[in-house]
């Protein structure tokens, strides 16, 4: 993939070159919804479509101690490195963590929620606080703990978290990591991470290792179909709730990772990014002889599970062939899940455990799978 | 009564056009012989006859006849025609039985199922109501603390939700929109029969039930001991709400609508013709709403109870204001 020059807004451009130094773009390869730019030791990011029809989204990330540039020109002026994030997604922490930057974590959003052991034990202790989100976002505390930076999460331009914060005088830098269709461009958020940790190049190696990993076994795997040496297993995804079945849409993240394991998604060209919800039946039509069946309800651990949420389901293909697999290998009592927070820093081990259960541990390069369980 | 018993053939007619239409077209020589009989009939032809839209046509009818039920005997009792099955707070006790399951990983460990927490959460706010019956005279005292008890119930589970995990919050906003797509087992089949067989007693004493809506003193001076048969009316109409919502999720508009469109009908209170046409009635509307929410030839669904409300509202009040009818009451 061709890396893209970020859009930058013209009075961006110019306040650049009143900077007098040397610009440039940053090497994002798959993200389509974050643009970098360095200037001398400043980084401006930029977020674009931090939710539809959003407008650009511009940070200065600015060394502690170099002169602040004009406030009005950005949505936020962070100084870096951060000593103080408030993180309001499990996805922030893999990569906060990754650089070495854990111990800039000062709140969380839900400890519940985090997978990270370490993480867990220092909000048990009380020495990473819970803030709360949505409507019930302890906006005081977070005031309170002087934050350098609150990474938040916004779905549309009604949520009041970003505003409150910048009238309280602290940034709030949106990440819109969701917002990527590729797994690879969600992954490459690591190096907005790294350019808040001050560890850019640590950022730029890890990401092109676990480029290079995804890359690599992508490109095998196609080329083995294309020779005809595999064949594409036929998947059925998701589970029924309360009569319909919810399942990736033909553009969503989801669907990149089966195409790119070499799966035949059977709804891959269902259009959307998110999910569709199908009829039953629909899905009795076209599913019944798949050849694998991935991802579960979350309360469905076993194939008796299946059998008693549902007897109809036994009729399936992969349920009496057991081939079923869910990501529940890696998953806490209180829902955290690894694979909805390591699983999106690091596309490659999910992609490396599709590999195994469409192709097998060979082709996959593995002997035993990360995030998902065979459902016995 | 012929008015009542003229709704038998377009309820059969209804229940056949729920089998017949689906996500997946089948044509009609395929869909009625795999009624009857297993040969010369595609697996898959059977799989979605038999296992999916027979159960959903049966779930339909069951859960729209005892939510119909429920809200006419709820509006006898109350003599309100704003009362429902919701009212009592049993729905939204049945929300917070389910709410409790999905959200706080209870489900997990004890292997729960959404339809016996909702039976708990239900029986749980009906056991309170019926209490609160024995120890108040006023019947909307008791309307006002079912109403209160709701309250409660929607206020635990609005905490649980804000705690929640995406997949939680998920499951719960699709179990709130209802579904009548059941897998075939007793609730499908066990629902019609146990609605029936709670409206064939309640029209054989449908006399003494008329008297209510003339006041409980006027019941009274009658000899109906109008307090008990009120209890009565009452633990029925919750019993039958909590089952439906245990297995169809919170399913609105029918309870408080069908009555009145009964009533437009028969143009008479009198519980003998009423009950059956409320049932029937009830059945028709939910199966129809079902059908319109397959989409049928499509892959994807609406949710059930959108469209009860977009379709049925109007519909209702196209009924309830036509001239001559007499407006809405009780």
């Amino acid at each position: 993939m061709v890396p893209r020059i970020s859009p930058v807004p013209t009075a961006l451009l110019l306040f650049i070159g009143l900077f007098g130094g040397l610009s440039a773009a940053w090497g994002l390869e798959y993200s389509r919804n974050l643009s970098l730019y360095a200037c001398e030791h400043t980084v401006v990011a930029t977020v674009h479509e931090a939710w539809s029809g959003a407008e650009d989204l511009v940070y200065a990330l600015v060394p502690r101690g170099a002169p602040q540039p004009a406030a009005d020109h950005y949505d936020g002026i962070i100084s870096v490195p951060v000593r103080r994030v408030v993180s309001m997604a499990t996805s922030n922490i893999p990569h906060l963590t990754d650089l070495g930057g854990a111990h800039t974590i000062a709140a969380v959003d839900n400890g519940a929620y985090i997978f990270d052991e370490a993480i867990r034990q220092r909000v048990q202790t009380g020495e990473i606080l819970q803030v709360g989100s949505g409507g019930t976002t302890n906006l005081e505390r977070i005031i309170a703990l002087d934050p350098d930076v609150v990474l938040i999460t916004l779905f549309g331009p009604d949520d009041p978290l970003q505003q409150q914060l910048q009238q309280a005088g602290i940034p709030a830098l949106v990440v819109a990591d969701w917002r990527e269709a590729t797994p690879l461009g969600r992954g490459e958020w690591i190096k907005l991470f790294a350019a808040l940790l001050g560890r850019t190049s640590q950022g730029d190696q890890l990401f092109q290792e676990r480029r290079d990993r995804y890359v690599e076994l992508r490109d095998s795997v196609a080329r083995a179909l294309h020779e005809g040496a595999l064949q594409a297993p036929r998947i059925v995804a998701n589970a029924p709730w309360q009569g319909q079945w919810p399942v990736p849409g033909g553009d969503s993240f989801m669907a990149r990772l089966f195409a790119d394991a070499g799966g035949d998604y059977i709804w891959q060209n269902t259009g959307g990014a998110g999910s569709v919800f199908l009829d039953f039946e629909a899905v009795v039509s076209r599913g019944l002889e798949a050849d694998v069946w991935l991802h579960l309800n979350v309360d469905w651990f076993s194939r008796e599970d299946i059998r008693r949420a549902d007897p109809r389901l036994t009729a399936f293909a992969p349920f009496q062939n057991n081939r079923i697999f869910h990501y529940t290998r890696r998953i806490r009592q209180s829902g955290a899940n690894d694979f909805w927070e390591r699983g999106l820093a690091e596309p490659d081990k999910i992609l490396a455990d599709l590999v195994w259960i469409l192709h097998g541990p060979e082709t996959a390069g593995i002997d035993e799978l990360y995030f998902y369980n065979h459902i016995q | 009564m012929m008015r009542t018993l003229a709704l038998l053939p377009l309820l059969l007619a209804v229940a056949l056009a729920g089998i017949l239409l689906g996500s997946v077209p089948l044509p009609a020589g395929d869909v009625l012989p795999a009624l009857v009989s297993r040969n010369n009939v595609a697996p898959m032809t059977l799989t979605i006859v038999r296992q999916i839209r027979v159960p959903r046509v049966l779930a339909g009818m069951g859960t729209g006849g005892a939510l119909a039920l429920a809200g006419l005997l709820m509006q006898t009792v109350f003599r309100n025609p704003l009362a429902g099955p919701g009212v009592l707070g049993v729905t939204a006790g049945a929300g917070l039985g389910v709410a409790i399951v999905i959200l706080t990983g209870v489900g997990m460990s004890l292997s729960a199922t959404t339809g016996a927490a909702a039976i708990l959460g239900a029986g749980a706010v009906l056991m309170l109501v019926v209490l609160v019956h024995r120890a108040v005279e006023q019947s909307v005292v008791v309307l006002v603390l079912g109403l209160l008890f709701g309250y409660a119930a929607s206020g635990i589970t609005t905490v649980l939700l804000s705690g929640s995990s995406a997949d939680g919050l998920q499951r719960f906003v699709q179990w709130s929109f209802g579904s009548f797509a059941l897998p075939m087992g007793w609730g499908p089949v066990a629902l019609p029969l146990l609605t029936v067989a709670i409206a064939v007693p309640l029209t054989l004493i449908a006399p003494r039930i008329d008297t209510l809506l003339l006041g409980t003193a006027y019941a009274e001076s009658l000899g109906v001991h109008a307090r008990r048969l009120e209890r009565l009316l009452l633990l029925t109409a919750g019993v039958l709400t909590g089952v439906a919502t245990a297995l169809a999720g919170p399913v609105s508009f029918i309870g408080v609508a069908v009555p009145h469109i009964a009533r437009g009908y028969l143009r008479s209170s009198r519980h003998r013709i009423l009950i059956p046409a409320t049932l029937c009635i009830g059945a028709i509307i939910a199966v129809l709403a079902d059908i319109i929410a397959r989409l049928p030839g499509r892959d994807t669904t609406l949710p059930l109870n959108a469209v009860l409300a977009v379709v049925g509202v109007p519909v209702v009040l196209l009924i309830v204001i036509r001239p001559g009818n007499g407006g809405i009451r009780t």
